[in-house]
């Protein structure tokens, strides 16, 4: 039983002058102790997907399930059980880090006990006890993006979402984010994995899902991706996709197994 | 007459529009003066005086109408038969001696004497006269020197209003006779002189008119609600952008709505901030400007001598809603913006059309009816100002705090609907002209932001329709079909056209949008039930109403109530039975029934369905529906808010259960036509012996438990009705409790 489960999603956008499919038909599966790279360039639906499976958005077809729970239909039993990372989210200006992290503690409904526990395991985890009582307008942009990541772990979920999690990051930084990843990894957590940083993805990702206009056009672990495309790295398979020199495979569009 | 039957008829099936157009009786005879009279006699030799002046007023009018009929008659007063003592005795007027204050019919007028003050101290007569206690006063000097008092001075006080101006002119007039009739008199026998002074005009003012003519204590009134409610304002408007639009520029919002919280109860944590930060900021302005009107004695040009408690009170319990209002429609506009500056842009023209009403609302003479009750910002400001002046009266204030009341509600809706929607949140090239835009596809609900953005249109529709007819009404006094057929054209045009425009510009399908669609016809048979047997119950919900009036306000309050409501019903039935019985049942049953359930039970509860649990739809679209009901400036109309909710209740889960709207029409149509032919034939029904034998009541002990089984039955019906529609189609777009 994988948990995370994604079928037939299908996300529609109408603009003033045209219609966009956003996602078209998406379905993947992620176990636990799985890190799925959900891999794309600008535009291919990456973000729409993550957000219809956390229940942001809704989806006009299909479903994504969360250890059993629909998005569509249960958002709030999906989202207790989700840590959701983007490069968009902010901090409050004028709270400190720690006051922060007991805020989302609190929305998420722990005691404020266990809030105060986790937030010591998770500041010596990622090295963020020296700023943790500093006010977060003060920190730096890798500092911030640390703190994010606490604050998404703050309820200790099962499965994490990162939706380009080293947006703006300098190398150290994205490394301790990739790092951490590993560890979650370890810890037998279900993870979807967005990211253009496409070296360090196929170090972390055990499988990867390759969107292209909204459409998952491969997907495989790194090998299976290497056969079907025949081309070596994900580099190599970006670039012929959105040149249009990768036609999809066909046989992908129905599920894998 | 059947006081029990014809109310509940009226407040049922009466569009709004009726109650707010009957005046009390008009009495086309004479003009009928309350006239203060005060002397330095007594009281009964005053009256002596009176009957004197009052006989010789008549002799007059006998002599000028046969000068009148034979001009070439020459007949003077002296032929006419001088005063008996048999004349004295048969007074033309009544004096009733009460404890000082004896009221005598001086022709068709009222005299009162001697008015006191609770401490027994003598009112001034111009006080009596300003304070509108009488038409006009009547001050006599007497020399009581001689045996037979000679009237030396008489002072006649008006005011400056029409029937003052009358009452004071007949005074004139009536003395003036008596002057001639002396002359003549004095002239025919020049050995007795009694001369009776010339009448001298004094003009006195009305203490309230001063305030609401522009005096200070008006400005002072208007002024302080205004002062407050733009403080309250600028409480509300920082914390509502940043809890907003803020959040949304931060990249926090989208944190939290992925946290494990229900989107409203977000939306409803920022309201109760921005309610509260908004509630801070008027109690301190409210506190300072009491300090400051307190030290500066500013209150004491107050009508009732400053601030009291409970003003002070009222005044805060109406900021309150005026901030719960404001922080809705502020977190529903900023709601759609972006970025901090977006909001700021979008509530630049907001405020500023909001100081529209509430400079309008400085003005005296806006008064507190119609469309102004309605009007949001005014309406909150004109009752602030009416309730500082001690001037506030229960209907309209009433109106006035329902109405805001659905604003916030709709706002908040709007709000909860806009608040972290996929197109604010993500998409770049859509703001609000996108979901303000008509779309390129067709859909099949009408959008709920649209659903209410009608019903907030649909209020000041309703307010200007009232309007318009009470205007009308005097033009078509006597043509009462005419009248009909005009109120039946101002619903049509309200609750059916401006959906119906609203769902074209949409471009929602008629049919899923409205809810037009064949159904199992049991849901038919189960509506025609509910629709014959729902009066009684009716009548009892009406009753129930007066008990709980009864408790709150006493019993006398409340028969009061009802024998005011039951003149002016039966009234309307007197002028309903010249209309042609057919074209009543085209304006009171056909067309309120198809166009309500067209917006109410269609598009409103349909909308709702589509977002909320069928529970909350119904309920909301049913209490609206009734506050709908009671739209109009008197107080009367409220009367009829608890049994319309129940029935639209009703509606509601029909309408939900059969998935159309077709039955629900024709149990409202039947309901209406059983309820206003009632009355129309009550004269025939009685005389049938159908009615109880004195006509007072119907027989209720036996119909109400006759209808409870037949309406039983008709709900058991729905149920069953409703659960083999389901299984049938199950695809449809409503979901399922």
């Amino acid at each position: 039983m994988p948990i995370i489960h994604v079928q037939n999603l299908t996300k529609r956008f109408e603009l003033p002058d045209r219609d966009v499919v956003a996602a078209d038909d998406v379905t993947f599966e992620v176990d636990a102790g799985e890190v799925y790279g959900l891999l794309g360039p600008n535009g291919a639906g990456k973000t729409t997907t993550m957000r219809m499976i956390l229940g942001l958005l809704t989806a006009d077809d299909g479903w994504a399930e969360i250890h059993g729970f629909r998005s569509d239909t249960q958002p709030e039993e999906v989202k207790r059980r989700v840590g959701f990372v983007s490069s968009s989210a902010g901090v409050y200006q004028w709270l400190t880090a720690r006051e922060m992290l007991s805020f989302f503690g609190d929305v998420y409904g722990l005691s404020e006990s266990d809030t105060a526990s986790r937030i010591q395991t998770m500041s010596q985890l990622l090295g963020i006890e020296e700023f943790l009582d500093r006010q977060c307008s003060a920190l730096s942009t890798g500092e911030k993006q640390r703190i994010n990541l606490a604050r998404a772990m703050v309820h200790d979920p099962g499965v994490m979402i990162f939706d380009e999690p080293t947006l703006g990051l300098d190398v150290v930084g994205s490394q301790a984010i990739f790092q951490h990843i590993e560890l979650l990894k370890d810890q037998g957590k279900a993870i979807i994995l967005c990211t253009h940083r496409l070296e360090q993805a196929q170090r972390v990702c055990s499988r990867f899902g390759l969107l292209h206009q909204g459409k998952l056009a491969f997907e495989g672990t790194l090998s299976q991706l290497q056969s079907q495309t025949r081309r070596n790295d994900l580099v190599e398979m970006f670039v012929d996709i959105i040149e249009g020199k990768l036609a999809p495979n066909d046989r992908l569009s129905a599920p894998a197994n | 007459m059947m006081p029990l039957l014809v109310y509940p008829i009226l407040s049922l099936v009466f569009q709004n529009f009726l109650f707010n157009n009957v005046s009390p009786v008009t009495d086309d005879g004479p003009m009928k003066f309350s006239i203060a009279f005060e002397s330095n006699l007594d009281n009964q030799t005053s009256k002596m005086v009176l009957a004197d002046i009052e006989r010789r007023v008549r002799a007059s009018e006998i002599s000028t109408a046969i000068a009148h009929k034979d001009q070439t008659d020459q007949k003077t007063p002296q032929e006419n038969k001088p005063p008996t003592s048999a004349d004295a005795t048969q007074l033309p007027y009544t004096v009733i001696d009460g404890d000082g204050s004896s009221i005598a019919l001086f022709g068709q007028h009222e005299w009162r004497f001697s008015f006191t003050r609770s401490d027994g101290e003598k009112v001034p007569l111009a006080e009596v006269v300003a304070s509108g206690e009488t038409d006009a006063g009547i001050k006599l000097k007497f020399d009581a020197a001689n045996k037979r008092p000679v009237l030396t001075s008489v002072h006649i006080f008006q005011r400056e209003d029409g029937i003052s101006r009358a009452a004071a002119k007949y005074l004139v007039q009536v003395f003036n006779t008596v002057n001639m009739q002396e002359m003549k008199s004095v002239l025919a026998s020049s050995n007795r002189i009694h001369p009776i002074a010339r009448p001298q005009l004094k003009t006195v003012r009305i203490d309230q008119q001063q305030d609401d003519k522009g005096g200070i204590a008006g400005m002072l009134a208007s002024l302080i609600p205004l002062a407050l409610v733009l403080m309250t304002v600028t409480g509300a408007v920082y914390p509502a952008i940043d809890l907003t639009a803020g959040e949304r520029e931060r990249g926090t919002l989208e944190t939290l709505m992925a946290s494990p919280v229900p989107r409203m109860s977000i939306l409803f944590a920022k309201f109760i901030a921005v309610v509260t930060v908004a509630v801070m900021t008027a109690i301190l302005n409210l506190a300072g400007m009491s300090l400051v009107m307190w030290v500066f004695q500013l209150d004491k040009m107050l009508p009732d001598g400053g601030f009291s408690f409970a003003i002070l009170g009222k005044v805060f319990l109406l900021l309150v809603l005026f901030a719960a209002f404001f922080a809705a429609c502020l977190l529903m506009v900023t709601s759609f913006a972006r970025s901090f500056k977006e909001a700021q842009a979008y509530l630049v023209p907001i405020v500023l059309f909001s100081l529209a009403p509430g400079l309008l609302a400085m003005s005296p003479s806006v008064q507190l009816a119609g469309l102004t009750s309605v009007t949001p910002m005014m309406n909150l400001l004109v009752l602030a100002r009416d309730i500082i002046q001690g001037q506030a009266s229960l209907g309209p204030a009433v109106l006035a705090v329902v109405s805001t009341l659905v604003y916030a509600f709709v706002a908040i809706s709007i709000a909860a609907r806009m608040f972290g929607a996929d197109s604010i949140l993500y998409t770049q090239q859509q703001g609000i002209s996108g979901i303000l835009s008509r779309p390129r596809r067709t859909s099949n609900l009408v959008p709920i932001v649209w659903a209410l953005l009608s019903l907030v249109l649909l209020l000041p529709i309703n307010m200007v329709s009232i309007g318009v007819l009470g205007r009308l009404a005097k033009s078509l006094e006597g043509n009462f079909s005419m009248y009909c057929l005009l109120m039946g054209s101002f619903t049509l045009l309200s609750f059916f056209v401006v959906p119906l425009v609203i769902a074209w510009f949409r471009k929602v399908n008629i049919s899923e949008g409205f809810g037009v669609k064949s159904t199992s016809p049991w849901f038919f048979v189960a509506a025609i039930l509910l629709g014959i047997s729902l009066w009684p119950l009716v009548m009892v919900a009406v009753e129930g109403t007066y008990s709980l009036y009864s408790m709150l306000a006493g019993e006398t309050a409340a028969t009061d109530r009802r024998d005011v409501l039951v003149q002016l019903s039966s009234q309307y039935v007197e002028k309903f039975r010249q209309v042609h019985p057919l074209l009543i049942a085209l304006c009171f049953s056909l067309i309120p029934a198809a166009s309500e359930e067209w917006f109410f039970r269609g598009m409103l509860q349909r909308a709702l369905l589509k977002e909320w649990k069928p529970r909350t739809a119904i309920v909301a679209s049913s209490v609206l529906f009734g506050v709908f009901h009671i739209l109009s400036s008197s107080a009367v109309s409220l009367d009829r808010f608890l049994p319309t909710m129940l029935i639209g209740l009703l509606l509601g889960y029909l309408a939900f259960r059969s998935r159309s709207i077709l039955p629900g029409i024709i149990l409202h149509a039947t309901h209406n036509a059983i309820v206003v032919f009632l009355g129309y034939c009550e004269p025939a029904l009685t005389r049938a012996g159908w009615l109880g034998e004195d006509g007072s009541t119907i027989r209720l002990t036996y119909i109400v438990p006759i209808s409870l089984i037949v309406v039983a039955v008709a709900v058991l019906l729905i149920v069953r009705a409703g659960k083999t529609t389901r299984a049938a189609t199950d695809t449809a777009a409503i979901p399922s409790p």
